[in-house]
């Protein structure tokens, strides 16, 4: 593809390596994760591993396809990366502090780690990296009613772990949600 | 707008997402009379910011710089794999090819001159010796029909014999001894020699130390002495004679030639 030419492949891993890069390290929160995807996912592509076509999409999804492939593998690979105990701990004492910027970020974080694979992966494709549905159907493989889908159930959960935080910095009544994610 | 299409919208419209603008008016208009679908507007609407705060605190974020010099080394490394540098190589051969180009012109060039200039004539004092043994070469194979009575007697053959390998020796510079007719063509076809006859002052000399063949003329009746018949009415003709001298300048054959 590069035909030797180390620049443009240069310029390409330039263009690319923080999307790929910000997506590991959403899915995994470890940044020494992220960075090994981040390798592994440009190795692939200069080895020809999967041959991109840029008829069935952009090389950024191309890419990302490739790094979804990496982080699921490695959070197979290793459970104990996320665990939801741990997550849902610290959603709960998260809520009984006043946050910051930086704490309620941090607190973000962990939710979002804490979510299914699934959910995840459509939360951060299309919230966090800001991907439009198409191009997240692209990297997932899957179709756009899915995506849509599996966003609004991420958001769902993500506001039900976050609830108690919001209700306590609001001082509101508390509601019940379920009837909407029904 | 009932509560069931506004939870289709919602999260477009928290998302800020192009959406149809009939139904984005109508979601708006729901939840100035729902209360529990502007409460679920609002979170959503916060649970966006809250990720976009997310997304901005890593959006600087990328993976290391020694991630790249891993990857260009790699790359690197692949390329030299799937693209072989040819032009090193390729200078290199054609430096090779022209300098055994220059090398096997060289050889032809001196090959080609050895050849012209082994065929050039000879000079004139060597071209009668070589003429000579070139007839008497000629001669030994060619016209023994003409003298059967000579070439019969033993000792003639013995001479004969060493005759030619004093020619074969004498004649190693000039492998093509149809090159070497100083007479000419004609002259050592259309001659006829009689076999070589032994002087009987010579003896049984070896000849291959050397010698040398001298064409000389004598009178006819000299053919007598060595038992040829002669026309006595033209004894006092002159008739041409090869000599054999060997290297002590004595005369040890003679043939006589017409």
């Amino acid at each position: 593809m590069f035909r030797g030419d180390p620049e443009a492949f240069a310029e390409l891993y330039r263009r690319r390596q923080r999307n790929v890069y910000r997506f590991a390290l959403h899915m995994t929160g470890a940044p020494d994760v992220a960075e090994d995807v981040t390798q592994e996912v440009f190795m692939a592509f200069m080895r020809g591993d999967n041959n991109f076509d840029e008829r069935k999409g952009t090389v950024n999804s191309f890419l990302l396809g490739i790094a979804r492939n990496y982080v699921l593998r490695r959070l197979r690979k290793d459970r104990s990366l996320v665990s939801i105990d741990e997550v849902v701990e610290t959603g709960e004492a998260a809520a009984g502090e006043a946050l910051n910027r930086g704490e309620a970020i941090q607190t973000m974080h962990q939710a979002v780690l804490n979510l299914p694979e699934h959910y995840r992966e459509a939360v951060v494709l299309c919230d966090l990296q800001e991907l439009s549905y198409s191009e997240a159907a692209e990297v997932l493989g899957c179709a756009m009613g899915t995506i849509r889908s599996r966003l609004h159930r991420g958001r769902a959960l993500l506001i039900q772990k976050l609830r108690p935080t919001r209700d306590e910095s609001a001082t509101a009544p508390e509601r019940e949600s379920s009837r909407c994610f029904a | 707008m009932n509560c069931q299409k506004f939870e289709v919208v919602v999260n477009d419209i928290a998302r800020e997402q192009m959406i149809d603008a009939g139904a984005r008016a109508e979601a708006l208009r729901h939840i100035d009379d729902c209360q529990n679908c502007a409460d679920r507007l609002a979170d959503e609407r916060a649970i966006t910011t809250r990720l976009r705060e997310l997304a901005e605190s890593v959006k600087s974020a990328g993976a290391p710089a020694r991630v790249e010099a891993r990857l260009l080394a790699a790359f690197n490394e692949i390329s030299r794999v799937q693209f072989p540098a040819p032009p090193v190589f390729a200078r290199q051969n054609r430096r090779r090819y022209f300098a055994v180009a220059i090398a096997a012109g060289l050889l032809f060039m001196f090959g080609l001159s050895a050849v012209l200039w082994r065929q050039a004539p000879p000079p004139a004092n060597q071209d009668s010796r070589a003429a000579s043994v070139a007839g008497a070469t000629n001669n030994l194979a060619t016209t023994t029909a003409s003298s059967t009575n000579v070439s019969s007697a033993p000792n003639v053959k013995k001479y004969v014999a060493r005759a030619a390998v004093w020619r074969r020796k004498s004649a190693t510079k000039r492998e093509d001894p149809a090159s070497a007719k100083p007479l000419g063509d004609n002259a050592a076809n259309t001659e006829i020699a009689t076999d070589f006859l032994p002087m009987t002052y010579g003896g049984a000399m070896n000849l291959q130390e050397g010698g040398q063949m001298v064409r000389v003329e004598l009178p006819r009746l000299a053919m007598a002495s060595f038992g040829l018949p002669v026309n006595m009415d033209r004894a006092n003709e002159k008739v041409k004679a090869d000599v054999l001298l060997g290297i002590d300048g004595l005369a040890h054959a003679i043939r006589f030639v017409r």
